[in-house]
């Protein structure tokens, strides 16, 4: 299947006001351009004319502010890059209120409006010390999918394929009907989403097809930083199928992505306690949306062999740590470190992802600063007034100032749960939600 | 700067291998005293004595001087002792410098080379390198399949690459079977036969590419010096084909890339090999039988054929065993690489190293780590 190219339009702009509408004007041409409808090119048009004109009054005159379009099949992205003369980007925090004083919109206001627009911000810190924001705008897609209900019978024989735009919507219908929604990706809730994340190499899927041409399985497989590999499934339809069915589609992903650049696939198992046979079990989580009881078990198959690396610890997770890298027997040189060091001095910034339908969230902090645990219960007790019961937040260990996170996070109620190898910049440690939530007010 | 843009599309995808570290970072990493490589096929008796000689009498005054460009003496010496010519040698440095140079010297954009999709590495890489398509024929039960890779020759089809033995599995084509594929071939593309492991071969019908030279010019024979010869560490080794083919390789050459204690050791090596050929046939005979023997009691699958290595089927991910091994200073080469997940290459070593290596995998396959 020829890998789709993304179409992209990037632009360098003074920093002067007077060139937003232009560049706004653009950004709404190009929506339609990359064949998105007018409500997306509205967003892009909005993201693009309050994203610059935020920059325009923060970032460094001296330098242009690099404007980024690229038209996937499923979404668009946007991506501004610049210096910044001062970092308070505290407003991206999905808990901030519109930033409104005494009636009038301060500045933030425009940066609030593209973090609300979008359906995912990113925010990344570059070694010359330029920030890098970046925004998704999603497809919108009418149809959800119909469950494709009915009874599969349990193969005896079947090949492993690789999915098609067309087939992975067959693999979304039966999984919607055959599955909980933890367990498949959120693009399967609407076939043209699937067809299009499919289409754009985003993801990547196999199917086990019966030799009467059913689809009895499917997994799948995402590269989600520039080393790793996520692996969704493989889901059985129904997951009493033969165990070596599963196998068979989990050697398929191995091979697939065996010599590339990546260095190791991780897996979620959702509401299972066991892990695919020939992967790591680095960790559970209580599983969302299931009975108490029951588990999501993460595992991690590497592609290369661990040459070790070093990561940075803080003094209070050493013994999780050393503990965690005795088990996995992972060659690691801790540098404990406690201080904070860069992104000190504005306020701290987590980015949210939502997972699970909604019922889960991954917090993953950008920004350090003295507010960082004050910041934490705010988005744990706003988090829970939107019933959001399961709160994850990741730290990676490659980055000085995260770990100066860790205690905080040990005080709030965070429990490490696992370490997940090379999934940042280093190995990165997961931490969930343990306590019990703090009711009250708003904070 | 903008590197996305300054760096083509198929540089970026390509992996960028990362060469195992240094034994004394790995020792401090793992925790381990001492280390013994069963990773690389490195003969563990190190290069003849010859070959040894050479490098002491090597004059440091003369590390001021260039070599010579095209290993003049060693191409004679090549020449003298397998009967040849010696402008039907080229010497690079190591036999992978010289797959790159078949591969830029045949193919250009949207030309494909054929090969394995479970096989060394290098020619896949190559043409990733150099954008060439390469299409990747399956083995059948683990040996190059004749018929399928037939099937992927078109008009754009340069080069065909058969490891013969094959790396990792071990298998290999007989003379009649190489003989007949080159028919089938016809002269429509450049078939290299990569006979790294050449010298360990005991099975008598086995494919000889030099002696198929005169009959067919599209053919080119690898052999390498890193393997029998124990000279990994200086990177030498060359092709053998028809003139006019060396000729045209000759354009893509690369010229005093192999220095001259390599050349001199090589020389060596190769005029006064049979001794240390034989010694080292013996070691590796003695230690398949060992390692059969143990493989079999712990119940794993193998395979175990022709080459200096043997491939090892384990209970758990490879990456996994992998540390553990390395742990108690045993390094072996995973094989997810090689599209064969589950599996393990090890080098075959002397009996007290191979003994350690069957006892520590026993005891790591026995415990209850599973797919832990
Ligand atoms: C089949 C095969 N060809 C070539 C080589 C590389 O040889 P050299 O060291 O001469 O580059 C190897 C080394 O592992 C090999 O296994």
């Amino acid at each position: 299947m020829p890998m789709f190219r993304p179409p992209q339009l990037s632009l360098r702009v003074l920093r002067d006001t007077r060139y937003v509408p232009a560049a706004a004007a653009l950004a709404a041409n190009a929506g339609e351009a990359f064949g998105f409808g007018e409500k997306e090119q509205s967003y892009l048009r909005l993201s693009v004319e309050d994203g610059l004109g935020y920059l325009c009054a923060v970032a460094d005159a001296d330098e242009p502010i690099e404007i980024e379009m690229r038209g996937d099949v499923h979404c668009m992205q946007l991506r501004f890059r610049c210096s910044l003369k001062e970092s308070n980007l505290r407003v991206l925090n999905l808990t901030a209120k519109p930033p409104v004083e005494n009636g009038e919109a301060t500045r933030d206001l425009e940066l609030f409006t593209v973090s609300r627009i979008a359906d995912r911000v990113w925010l990344a810190w570059e070694p010359n010390g330029q920030v890098t924001l970046s925004v998704v705008i999603d497809r919108i897609y009418a149809e959800p999918t119909q469950p494709l209900a009915g009874n599969i019978s349990p193969a005896l024989d079947w090949r492993i394929e690789p999915a098609s735009p067309e087939s992975i919507q067959t693999a979304a219908a039966i999984a919607v009907a055959h599955c909980t929604e933890q367990q498949y990706p959120a693009f399967f809730r609407f076939p043209g989403q699937a067809a299009d994340v499919i289409a754009s190499g985003d993801w990547q899927a196999a199917l086990a097809v019966t030799s009467g041409s059913e689809v009895a399985g499917v997994v799948l497989w995402t590269r989600n930083n520039s080393r790793m590999v996520e692996l969704r499934g493989p889901l059985l339809f129904p997951q009493s199928q033969p165990p070596a069915m599963a196998a068979g589609l989990i050697e398929h992903v191995i091979r697939n992505v065996a010599r590339t650049t990546a260095i190791g696939i991780v897996n979620r198992s959702t509401g299972l306690a066991s892990a695919p046979a020939g992967f790591e079990v680095l960790g559970t989580l209580a599983a969302c949306g299931a009975e108490a009881s029951t588990v999501d078990t993460f595992s991690f198959r590497g592609l290369v062999e661990d040459a070790g690396t070093s990561v940075f610890c803080h003094p209070e997770l050493e013994r999780f740590l050393r503990h965690e890298y005795a088990r996995l027997v992972l060659p690691r040189k801790l540098h404990l470190t406690a201080r904070a060091e860069r992104n000190v001095g504005g306020s701290s910034v987590l980015i949210c992802d939502f997972r699970a339908g909604g019922r889960e969230v991954l917090l993953r902090p950008v920004m350090f600063g003295p507010d960082a645990c004050q910041n934490l219960l705010e988005h744990q007790r706003w988090l829970h007034e939107r019933g959001v019961g399961f709160v994850l937040v990741e730290l990676d260990l490659g980055v000085p100032w995260q770990t100066a996170m860790a205690p905080i996070l040990l005080e709030t109620g965070f429990s490490p749960r696992m370490v997940i190898p090379y999934g940042g910049r280093s190995d990165t440690v997961l931490f969930q939600y343990m306590g019990q939530f703090q009711h009250g007010g708003q904070g | 700067m903008d590197l996305e843009h300054l760096t083509p599309r198929h540089i970026r995808e390509i992996e960028p291998y990362v060469p195992s570290r240094p034994d004394d970072e790995l020792k401090s990493m793992y925790g381990c005293r001492l280390l013994h490589r069963l990773n690389n096929n490195e003969n563990p008796l190190g290069p003849p004595p010859a070959a040894q000689a050479a490098v002491n009498r090597f004059p440091p005054t003369s590390a001021a001087l260039y070599p010579s460009g095209d290993a003049f003496h060693l191409r004679q010496a090549l020449a003298e002792t397998l009967h040849m010519h010696p402008d039907q040698f080229l010497v690079g440095n190591g036999s992978c410098e010289l797959i790159s140079c078949v591969v830029r010297a045949f193919c250009a954009a949207g030309d494909n080379i054929v090969t394995s999709d479970q096989t060394f590495a290098v020619y896949e890489w190559v043409a990733q390198q150099t954008a060439v398509e390469r299409r990747l024929v399956p083995l059948n039960e683990y040996t190059f399949d004749d018929e399928a890779m037939l099937r992927q020759i078109d008009a754009r089809t340069k080069v065909i690459f058969l490891c013969n033995p094959n790396n990792p599995t071990g298998t290999y084509w007989q003379r009649a079977r190489v003989m007949q594929f080159l028919q089938r071939v016809a002269g429509r593309c450049i078939v290299v036969l990569d006979e790294a492991y050449f010298e360990y071969v005991e099975d008598p019908e086995y494919c000889d590419g030099m002696r198929l030279l005169d009959q067919h010019p599209n053919l080119i024979i690898f052999r390498t010096f890193s393997k029998m010869f124990g000279l990994a560490g200086l990177r030498i080794g060359y092709l053998a084909g028809a003139p006019n083919v060396v000729d045209v390789i000759r354009h893509a050459y690369i010229v005093y890339s192999v220095n001259s204690i390599a050349q001199a050791a090589a020389e060596a090596a190769l005029r006064h090999a049979r001794e240390h050929i034989e010694e080292t046939r013996a070691m590796v005979r003695e230690g398949k039988k060992l390692l059969r023997a143990g493989l079999a009691q712990l119940g794993l699958q193998y395979l175990c054929g022709e080459g200096s290595y043997c491939m090892i089927k384990v209970p758990m991910s490879d990456m996994l065993l992998y540390r553990r091994l390395m742990r108690r200073g045993l390094m072996v080469r995973t094989m997810t690489g090689f599209r064969f997940p589950g599996w393990i290459r090890v080098t075959i070593a002397g009996r007290a190293v191979l003994q350690q290596f069957i006892e520590a995998l026993a005891s790591e396959v026995a415990g209850p780590a599973g797919s832990r």
